[in-house]
């Protein structure tokens, strides 16, 4: 298939790193959270500092609630919708995963049980959303704290069956293979083997922390050496494009720079840094 | 409403609206997810009101543990506004001087 993204290092772009991402020369895409964009009577408002990077730009949504039973509402999707267009966006992400139920949000990403109802769900819930879509979807594994007791199928047979149903691309958080096979004690080399890897049109990489005795992926530390290794590992297959997730607890820009180039050097794709480091303060 | 509509929701009250365990469940694995629920929420907050979290400093989590208890979230705002207005109620924040309650009455109309 011909990449949505070609292959090459990006970055979660957030208001708040605005100005460090702008040093980039290099960077081959960047992602925004759909949710972070303002509804306006026509489309929805574009920052200057994102549209003036001059790269593809992913929205990527967290709050659709695709694995939801009570299904996904209308609007919801209108606006990734409306984000697509207003950035001339080569995809659409979401998540495996539901964020509400019963009228109550739970404030973050939820696994769905492994179960043929759930995946008869997802498929209705997918294939609604991509027909009111401009462009192609993706749909990344979460990292889940806990299991639901009726997990029937393994989360490769998951995704391949969800492929298979509704054409649906994968975006793939190696953070999460990373974090969901550390707390059940598994080898997080042979979970990420086990997924549909050619069907991947991007992927993403994080940092988290140990608490309460689980890791949690965080996105607000360091990127451990153990995801590196794990790019490393899927990078030797052939990876695709691929960008780091900060979401708060910002590094100075030298530490965000040195992360952004142990990702580029762990996927064997150049490093977008350039000289950015040199026109620091 | 299907099985898994039911489900999802018993499973969202157990971990935000402190309902009860659904069965076949790990306790302390949904116990630890609650708590991650809470922070990620908590954290939300603090970014929404940097003063108010400069002003508790160690005490915010604990303060907004303790106020979200049996309160799920439906926004991140509307989560920002209740939990100053508690602070300022409770003695843990000053009370509005008269110049800004009197900006933020609502309006009579």
């Amino acid at each position: 298939m011909t990449a949505l993204i070609e292959p090459g290092l990006g970055i979660g772009w957030r208001p708040e790193i605005c100005g460090i991402i702008d040093r980039l020369d290099g960077l081959r895409f960047c992602e925004v959270i759909a949710e972070s964009l303002p509804a306006r009577r026509r489309g929805v408002g574009v920052p200057d500092e994102l549209r003036s990077l001059g790269v593809p730009v992913v929205p990527h949504g967290i709050s659709l609630s695709l694995g939801g039973a009570d299904g996904v509402e209308q609007r919801r999707i209108d606006h990734l919708a409306r984000c697509a267009d207003a950035l001339g966006a080569p995809l659409v992400s979401e998540h495996v995963a539901f964020v509400r139920a019963g009228g109550i949000e739970a404030g973050h990403l939820l696994p769905v049980p492994r179960s043929a109802e759930a995946l008869n769900v997802l498929v209705r819930n997918i294939r609604r959303t991509q027909e009111c879509l401009p462009v192609p979807l993706a749909v990344e594994n979460i990292a889940a704290l806990f299991d639901w007791p009726d997990d029937d199928y393994s989360e490769g047979e998951f995704l391949a069956e969800l492929v298979e149903r509704t054409g649906v691309y994968l975006l793939l958080d190696v953070a999460n293979v990373y974090a969901n096979a550390r707390n059940r004690g598994r080898d997080a080399g042979k979970e990420l083997r086990r997924l549909p890897l050619e069907r991947v049109a991007y992927g993403h990489v994080a940092g988290g922390s140990e608490r309460d005795g689980a890791y949690h992926d965080t996105h607000t530390d360091p990127v451990p050496g153990e995801v590196l290794d794990l790019v490393r590992q899927w990078a030797s297959a052939g990876a695709p494009a691929m960008m780091l997730e900060r979401d708060g607890n910002y590094p100075p820009a030298r530490e965000l720079f040195a992360e952004l180039d142990a990702i580029a050097d762990a996927a064997g794709v150049d490093r977008v840094t350039g000289d950015a480091v040199w026109s620091l303060p | 409403m299907t099985g898994l509509a039911e489900r999802q929701a018993a499973l969202v009250r157990a971990l935000v609206a402190a309902g009860e365990l659904p069965a076949g469940f790990d306790r302390d694995a949904l116990d630890t997810a609650s708590k991650a629920l809470l922070r990620k929420r908590s954290g939300e907050v603090g970014g929404h009101l940097p003063h108010v979290r400069a002003a508790l400093g160690d005490r915010f989590f604990a303060l907004f543990a303790a106020w979200a208890d049996g309160r799920p979230k439906v926004s991140t705002h509307a989560d920002a506004v209740a939990f100053t207005a508690h602070l300022e109620s409770t003695g843990h924040l000053p009370e509005p001087s008269r110049r800004r309650r009197r900006l933020y009455r609502p309006r009579r109309t």
